[in-house]
């Protein structure tokens, strides 16, 4: 690396956007400008053409609205279910990954601010939204971040993303956002506790505190929705650990029983729940029945170091696994896609060696 | 026969229209005083000056019609960046499709430094323009303002309408991709 300082920095990108603001071959003079700002659609008509426009205008949107209570009053067609586009990975280094079924790689794509430190990315159950944890939301300016915590969302339709809860103390983690399977809310894990928050405005609805008792080397409380709408959460007491379903609007709830504790992990519209155990070298994914109770280890391998991504259709789950290598490479980090039904694995090597959050995305 | 019946008016093409609109002079003088300004803004947001025209064309078009709910003269300059770094970021993000980006298609147009001007400054501008040209428009814009411009984090996060932390973030991951690119080419 070069030993420019940051002030050497600015004056060279300086140097460069003046020269650049330079680069106007083919661009009319300000006269020029005038005239073509002149000679638009935008020009002031003359009053007679605008009433003309407008009763075109209005007599349009009668038929347009006449059409919509005819279609409004027919029969909805359901949505179809979500055809599986590409699998990415999100990291430091941009956007890279496979189409997800065959392996073709996709080429590396530098992010916008969007994944460049993304985590937990977590699609909706409808495919439009993805939801996911920066974990610098709140830097401070361009010399010295301060580190904070926030859950944006990302409107796939247009493209937006907003905050929709965010923290701006360093102990104040946020982390694994969940959509609800209708989109209404969103849990979340807050350090020890779990808060549901309304997945639009982020106004709290309910909270769950205290669920990770001292002596549990768990991160960060663990959640998961059923397809009932319930949450899915796992409390680690001092005696032991425990789970239970909480209905949010009215806070009850009922436990039930695994044998083992773990990470729930529930497909977006919540009809499959996994959960993923982990030994110090073997981690097991176990499929949950209707009645959560595990059935059968579906998957067992290296541990996974980043979380769980669906595929839109439910059929497949994704993560990266880190694994010890020989040198030159001590560490290889790979994409697991584990097919649900089957437990038939795919891997793809990732020769970055850098660890990423797996995102599956709906086709377009 | 005379020689102007052997013509037909209709094979004349004027090389500009016969009747140019007539022009506002309040529009005109409007064009004039800030159009150098806004152009070099749109140029670094935009992947070529004929973008960078068309987003200054509709910016104006726009600002001339509303320019009457501008209630404070101190901020007109400021309201016309808004309004023209905001289309300069949509032209740009029209020619990259959300699949171009997943697939890594850039349709950055090659306007590169290709005037002979031997020495460091040369590779030092090679190097940026070629990193500049893959952040995206929104990086572009925020390191236009807050950079070229001069603006504040604060009044850049006003104008291109994005929140404090976002703007923040994408100068960060600006600054760190062109300085990346600077180092990699340097011993």
């Amino acid at each position: 690396m070069t030993a420019m300082n940051d002030e050497q920095l600015d004056q060279a990108i300086l140097r460069y956007l003046g020269w650049r603001a330079q680069q106007l071959e083919g661009t009319p003079d300000a006269q020029g400008m005038a005239w073509r700002v002149a000679d638009t659609r935008w020009t002031p008509r003359p009053r007679w053409q605008w009433s003309v426009a407008m009763l075109a205008t209005i007599g349009l949107l009668l038929v347009i609205a006449a059409g919509a209570l005819l279609v409004a009053g027919a029969p909805q067609p359901a949505p179809g279910p979500l055809v599986n586009g590409p699998l990415v990975v999100a990291n430091a280094l941009g956007w890279r990954g496979t189409d997800g079924t065959s392996g073709a790689a996709i080429q590396r794509e530098p992010c916008d601010g969007l994944c460049e430190e993304a985590m937990d990315l977590r699609l909706s159950a409808d495919g439009r939204t993805v939801f996911f944890v920066d974990p610098t939301p709140d830097g401070g300016d361009l010399v010295s971040d301060r580190p904070g915590w926030a859950i944006w969302r990302w409107d796939r339709l247009d493209e937006s993303v907003r905050r929709v809860v965010g923290c701006g103390e360093v102990d104040c983690q946020l982390r694994k956002p969940v959509p609800s399977p209708d989109g209404r809310y969103l849990a979340y894990a807050q350090g020890d506790g779990i808060v549901v928050v309304d997945a639009g405005n982020g106004q709290e609805v309910y909270r769950l505190p205290d669920l990770v008792a001292d002596g549990w080397s768990l991160p960060f409380a663990n959640v998961a929705w059923n397809a009932d709408g319930r949450l899915l959460v796992l409390d680690l007491d001092v005696d032991g650990f425990s789970y239970r379903t909480v209905d949010v609007s009215t806070g009850t709830g009922a436990e039930f029983t695994l044998p083992r504790d773990g990470l729930l992990e529930s497909s977006p519209d919540g009809a499959t729940t996994l959960l993923m155990t982990g030994e110090p070298d073997v981690w097991r994914l176990w499929i949950l029945d209707d009645q959560l109770e595990h059935t059968r280890v579906l998957w067992e391998g290296a541990p996974w170091v980043s979380g769980v991504t669906w595929s839109p259709d439910g059929t497949t789950i994704a993560g990266q696994t880190m694994a010890e290598v020989p040198p030159p490479r001590s560490v290889a980090y790979d994409l697991q896609i584990v097919d649900i039904a089957t437990g038939t694995l795919t891997t793809h090597a990732d020769d970055d060696a850098v660890a990423g959050q797996p995102l599956w995305l709906p086709a377009e | 026969m005379a020689t102007d019946e052997l013509i037909d008016p209709e094979l004349i093409t004027p090389v500009v229209p016969a009747s140019r609109p007539n022009v506002d002079a309040g529009l005109e003088a409007f064009v004039v005083e800030h159009y150098d300004r806004l152009l070099r803004l749109a140029r670094l947001v935009c992947h070529d000056a004929s973008d960078a025209t068309d987003a200054v064309q509709a910016g104006l078009e726009q600002a001339w019609r509303h320019r009457g709910s501008l209630r404070d003269e101190d901020r007109r300059s400021a309201w016309l960046d808004r309004i023209v770094v905001r289309e300069a970021i949509k032209v740009s993000r029209k020619r990259r499709t959300w699949l171009d980006r997943i697939l890594g298609i850039d349709h950055e147009v090659d306007d590169g430094p290709h005037v002979p001007d031997p020495g460091p400054e040369l590779e030092l501008r090679t190097v940026l323009h070629s990193a500049f040209s893959v952040l995206s428009p929104e990086q572009r814009a925020v390191v236009a303002l807050h950079l070229h411009a001069g603006y504040t984090v604060q009044e850049t996060a006003e104008i291109v309408g994005a929140p404090l932390e976002t703007v923040r973030s994408r100068l960060r991951i600006a600054r760190d991709r062109l300085r990346t690119a600077l180092g990699e080419t340097r011993p």
